[in-house]
């Protein structure tokens, strides 16, 4: 698969995933990296680190009992928006391919 | 490889392609998510395996982060640059000599105009990544450019009144700018793809600089008269305009490693 296409629905994903609930960057790889075995996990961090850096999440600092603190993060407007029109495009793709998909036979009306 | 390794590992390829405080912080995240990890019983070995080899994370990062160097105003901002180097190239041709209030006012149309894609960016490039290396590179560059032009317009003054130069002089005048000039296109070039893409804007000048250089040396052999020296001029900044033209491919080229990068 086209690896730009992979990492347009990986962020949607992510996306998905921190709309749910906030996370921390760790909890995200560990949840991706089941569904994209073939993808390393530092390429999830990337993402998470780009879609801050545009401003489509934020981050804070969750205190843990023991150990460093944690980098949690949250998702913002900006964000939100782009997740609904991503999946709105990706219902509609994923309908269509699978229409085509499906297709066993082609009649041309003339 | 345990932690201590993987972080000092992650720190020295970090530190050639981000600057401090991006270093500290994904330093910091990683050290979280080892901490985390073992907390979850798992080893720092296995952690280490997970995560992928350091070299790995910097190139994922570098990846995500060649989206925001060109924005869409540049090729506006580029034809603009283009524009005014014509004018300027012409300007020199013409009158063969700088006038300094022109000469000034050239140079701040260039900045305001140009904004990121002029020779600005060695700034403002330095201001949004730090990097102090790349920032370096590109000002030694810019001022041996204009070293360069200003050694030959005195050195043509000197033809004019008669002067010539010996074997040693011109040799050293001939394959000395072409040898700077080309390591550090090689160094530039080398950089772009391995380091950090925002060099691109120091290949752009060190290959027009390299250029010139090139034409001065192909002309050499005429340069005993006024003519020659027009010649001279010409040469150059024809030079310079391949070099912009050279610019503008590089242009693009960022521009589909972009518009790959985004779908």
């Amino acid at each position: 698969m086209n690896p730009q296409m992979k990492k347009g629905l990986m962020e949607m994903c992510i996306l998905h995933l921190i709309s749910i609930k906030d996370l921390y960057g760790y909890d995200i790889m560990k949840l991706m990296s089941p569904y994209f075995p073939d993808v390393g996990e530092s390429s999830f961090y990337a993402i998470l680190r780009r879609l801050h850096k545009e401003g489509a999440l934020e981050s804070y600092l969750g205190e843990v009992s023991g150990g460093p603190p944690r980098k949690y993060y949250r998702i913002r407007a900006k964000g939100k928006l782009s997740l609904e029109s991503d999946i709105e495009d990706w219902e509609k793709i994923s309908k269509a391919v699978s229409e085509i998909l499906a297709t066993k036979e082609i009649t041309i009306e003339e | 490889m345990d932690m201590n390794e993987y972080l000092a590992k992650l720190r020295q390829c970090l530190s050639i392609s981000h600057n401090r405080e991006e270093t500290e912080e994904i330093l910091s995240d990683y050290r979280s998510f080892f901490e985390t990890g073992l907390e979850d019983g798992k080893t720092e070995e296995d952690l280490c395996l997970e995560f992928g080899p350091p070299k790995e994370v910097v190139k994922s990062l570098r990846r995500e982060s060649q989206h925001s160097i060109v924005s869409k105003g540049l090729i506006v901002r580029a034809l603009l640059l283009i524009f005014l180097s014509i004018i300027g190239i012409l300007y020199i041709i013409r009158n063969l000599t700088f006038h300094p209030i022109i000469g000034l006012t050239w140079l701040v149309l260039w900045f305001l105009l140009g904004g990121k894609f002029s020779s600005l960016p060695s700034y403002s490039v330095f201001l949004e990544i730090r990097k102090t290396r790349l920032f370096l590179l590109h000002f030694l560059t810019i001022l041996l450019v204009g070293i360069l032009y200003l050694f030959y317009f005195e050195i043509s003054k000197k033809f004019n009144a008669g002067w010539l130069p010996t074997q040693l002089q011109l040799r050293l005048m001939l394959y000395g700018p072409i040898l700077i000039f080309l390591s550090l296109f090689l160094v530039a070039l080398f950089s772009f793809f391995t380091v950090n893409p925002y060099y691109y804007s120091l290949v752009c000048h060190s290959g027009g600089a390299l250029l010139s250089s090139l034409a001065i040396f192909g002309i050499h052999g005429r340069l005993s008269s006024f003519e020659a020296y027009l010649k001279l001029i010409k040469g150059t900044s024809l030079a310079y305009f391949i070099g912009l033209l050279f610019a503008v491919i590089f242009y693009i080229f960022i521009r589909r490693l972009e518009v790959g990068e985004r779908k």
